[in-house]
């Protein structure tokens, strides 16, 4: 008895000690993380208000957030339980915070975040739609999450060529019974030119079967993500 | 200094003329009619890959055997060139020279030699070698053209691509595929892989191995069979969807599968109740992986899953000895 | 002197942790795409490794033996936790790319075969050259893989161009390609080790 008792409270002890330090360091990283993540988002809302056309920024330079405060400024909607709409078309979501900025010429830009279930768990995507002549234009995307995506094959989606594809689509390109779809799934073999590419952009498909061969489920995740954000815009915008 | 002992195994002592070159041979003869014939729809450079095939598998298998296995002692017996051939037959006509050569080492050094070279190979090196192209190159591997017969004097750079049956029925259903016709289909003049096309020519050539008594008909017999039997049943269910069963006899790789690569000595059963079984499950994975795969085809991947089976089937099948009692019986 | 020197090298050629003594096969295989993902698990398992290994032999002594397992495996899986924080923080990048395998270490065999079978029988500063050759063997082993398959699989190494585009085995890049690779390395290091073994004897 006396035994156990003892052997229990050395594993014990031991918990605690850990425990301890663990809390240490968690204090200690706590900041550097925020920083970091921080850092990571204001790095994407950047590139996706970068213009797919001509590369320059579609907001003016000061409308750019710098730290957390600028980033709260230009919140548009956010909801407590961390999901703004969720699709269930699609089977995508729009997470919150939604942000809005004003462009160069006045018209309404709005940056989402929305996932889909990839090959191993959430894709989380970045995108930045323009309102423009009444209609939704949307400009570019970045992949904030991908981390259980096979490395090589989905993970490619992060692959500036891959996300390249995904730029400048015409609300147009939603508007098709079914959505925006990836090549592979709307039984379109890939296209070579760079003409045929932005022909099928308009008619609502996206090619990315020759720059990351071999992968469907995880760009059919961003495509479905970028669904359901024009969904929920559409929904939403008047 | 090494002592060679000669042992002598118990009588009877029988010889027979045949050894794997003569069998090898006559592989080879049978798989001429196809290889020519897909030059006349494809284009020279078929017999280009299938040249180079047969003669680059002796030469790649000629170079691991004397300078990995310093065995200086090396009779081509001509397994490497059936390996070869079989795998040019096997590939699309807009595979690159480059890429089949890596995919024939491949096929030769971990498809056949790593296990100890002929005879020890659990897996059909051939289409170890098909399987990793497939997975490598996938765009060259699943780009087809179409049929020009007879102008061989075509480069594959100038042929115009087209979809084979299968990936017809795949994507848009059988009124699409159904265009070729099973004439065609019979004599090939459809696109596909080098070799696969003409189902009349490799029945042609699996005869002549029938006369010769180098294969028995059990395997190509319970395989095909088991496609005839699986797709009219599913053929009945969804015609549009599921296509006729005649022509998933004939279309892709079944008869080339069935006839020339199931059928592999080393890499099949020995009882002809186990040949049965394992063309069975060949047919059954095939049709599987046609009609709810990935891929339109799977006569490939079918024969390798089914080669891994091998051993499993053997020891099933085996032939009780006489007066054997059966224990725990 | 040459006792201690040996706790060192040994995990590095004779007892390579994953090609002779097959430990770890899990992060080996599924993280290995690219040398700077082999590299980064490589270094993150060295860092665990070392630690845990120091800090079980501090603390053998008064572990009893009946709960030393759950007792190893709280200290290890604190020390994963540390460095999933400290990469999450200071690493932002390399963290996303190794994402799922940095708790993984937990699991991974050679460090808790370490605490047991050399750091729980021997003192602390053997324990921590033996974590640090291990860790070293095992960092090499995956810098080793993954550098072979992303030059044959992606053409490129550390993401600077070698050939590029003009050579690209896809397979290499896949599963299927790590098991193949690790075979061959596993064969050609057994190998090499048959050789010095007929050398020593003469």
């Amino acid at each position: 008895m006396g035994e156990i008792v003892k052997t229990g409270l050395i594993l014990a002890a031991i918990t605690v000690i850990i425990g301890l330090i663990l809390g240490v360091v968690y204090m200690v990283v706590k900041e550097p993380i925020e920083d970091a993540e921080l850092a990571a988002k204001l790095r994407a809302i950047k590139v996706v208000l970068t213009s797919s056309e001509n590369g320059k920024l579609i907001v003016s330079e000061k409308q750019i957030p710098k730290n957390l405060k600028d980033l709260e400024e230009k919140v548009w909607k956010s909801s407590e339980d961390g999901t703004l709409f969720e699709s269930s078309k699609y089977k995508a979501k729009v997470l919150s915070p939604a942000y809005k900025f004003v462009g160069r010429n006045g018209e309404n830009i709005y940056v989402l975040t929305g996932s889909a279930i990839g090959y191993g768990g959430s894709v989380v995507t970045m995108a930045a739609f323009v309102k423009k002549d009444g209609e939704f234009y949307e400009n570019a995307i970045e992949v904030l999450e991908y981390s259980q995506e096979t490395p090589g094959l989905g993970a490619r989606i992060s692959e500036k060529d891959v996300k390249k594809r995904f730029y400048g689509l015409s609300s147009k390109a939603f508007q098709k019974a079914n959505g925006l779809k990836v090549n592979k799934d709307a039984g379109i073999l890939p296209k070579s030119s760079n003409e045929e590419i932005r022909k099928l952009k308009d008619s609502g498909v996206v090619q990315t079967s020759d720059v990351m061969t071999g992968a469907t489920i995880t760009p059919r995740a961003v495509v479905n993500t970028l669904n359901a954000m024009f969904e929920f815009l559409n929904q939403e915008v008047k | 200094m090494m002592v060679r002992t000669f042992k002598t195994a118990a009588a009877p002592h029988i010889r027979h003329p045949d050894d794997t070159s003569k069998i090898m041979r006559d592989v080879l003869i049978a798989l001429i009619p196809a290889t020519i014939f897909s030059g006349f729809i494809f284009g020279w450079y078929a017999w280009i890959l299938a040249i180079v095939g047969a003669f680059g598998g002796e030469l790649i298998e000629y170079i691991i055997i004397r300078f990995f296995r310093k065995d200086k002692n090396f009779v081509p017996d001509g397994s490497a060139s059936v390996t070869g051939l079989l795998l040019a037959l096997n590939v699309s006509v807009k595979l690159p020279l480059w890429a089949f050569l890596v995919g024939l080492i491949f096929a030769l050094v971990v498809g056949k030699h790593v296990y100890g070279g002929l005879g020890s190979n659990p897996f059909n090196p051939a289409l170890v070698g098909r399987a990793f192209l497939m997975i490598s190159f996938p765009v060259q591997m699943t780009t087809w053209v179409k049929p020009y017969w007879p102008k061989f004097w075509m480069s594959p750079w100038d042929m115009v691509t087209s979809a084979t049956p299968l990936a017809l029925l795949k994507e848009h259903g059988f009124s699409a595929a159904s265009k070729v016709s099973t004439f065609d289909l019979f004599i090939g003049n459809v696109g596909g892989s080098v070799g696969e096309i003409s189902a009349l020519l490799l029945l042609i050539g699996f005869v002549y191995l029938l006369i010769k008594k180098r294969v028995t008909w059990h395997i190509p017999t319970s395989y095909i069979g088991t496609v005839l039997i699986i797709s009219t049943i599913f053929w009945l269910v969804n015609p549009e969807k599921f296509g006729t069963p005649i022509f998933h006899i004939l279309s892709g790789g079944l008869m080339l599968g069935a006839l020339f690569m199931a059928t592999d000595m080393v890499t099949s059963p020995v009882t002809p109740k186990g040949m049965l079984l394992f063309g069975a499950g060949c047919g059954a994975i095939t049709m599987i992986i046609r009609y709810f795969g990935g891929y339109p085809e799977g006569v490939s991947f079918s024969i390798l899953i089914m080669n891994a089976f091998v051993p499993l089937i053997d020891s099933l099948t085996k032939p009780h000895k006489f007066g054997e009692v059966k224990q725990n019986g | 002197m040459a006792n201690t020197f040996a706790d060192f090298t040994k995990g590095i050629l004779k007892e390579n942790p994953t090609y002779v003594q097959a430990l770890g096969m899990c992060p080996t295989l599924a993280t290995t795409t690219s040398a700077i993902n082999g590299l980064g698990m490589g270094l993150a398992t060295l860092a665990v490794l070392t630690m845990s290994n120091v800090v079980v032999s501090l603390v053998r002594k008064f572990i009893p033996e009946k709960v030393r397992i759950p007792a190893y495996i709280v200290i290890i899986a604190s020390f994963v936790t540390i460095v999933d924080l400290l990469m999450h923080g200071f690493t932002y990048d390399l963290w996303k790319t190794l994402g799922l395998f940095i708790p993984l270490i937990v699991v991974n065999c050679i460090i808790l075969g370490r605490a047991e079978a050399f750091a729980s029988k021997n003192g602390v500063f053997r324990s921590l050259l033996d974590g640090l050759g291990m860790g070293v063997g095992f960092t090499l082993s995956l810098l080793l893989l993954g550098s072979i398959r992303e030059l044959l699989g992606n053409g490129t190494i550390f993401g600077i161009k070698v050939w590029g585009d003009a050579f690209k085995l896809f397979m290499m890049i896949l599963p299927p390609g790590a098991y193949i690779v690790l075979g061959l390395l596993a064969g050609l290091f057994n190998f090499i080790g048959i050789k010095r073994k007929a050398k020593i004897k003469g």
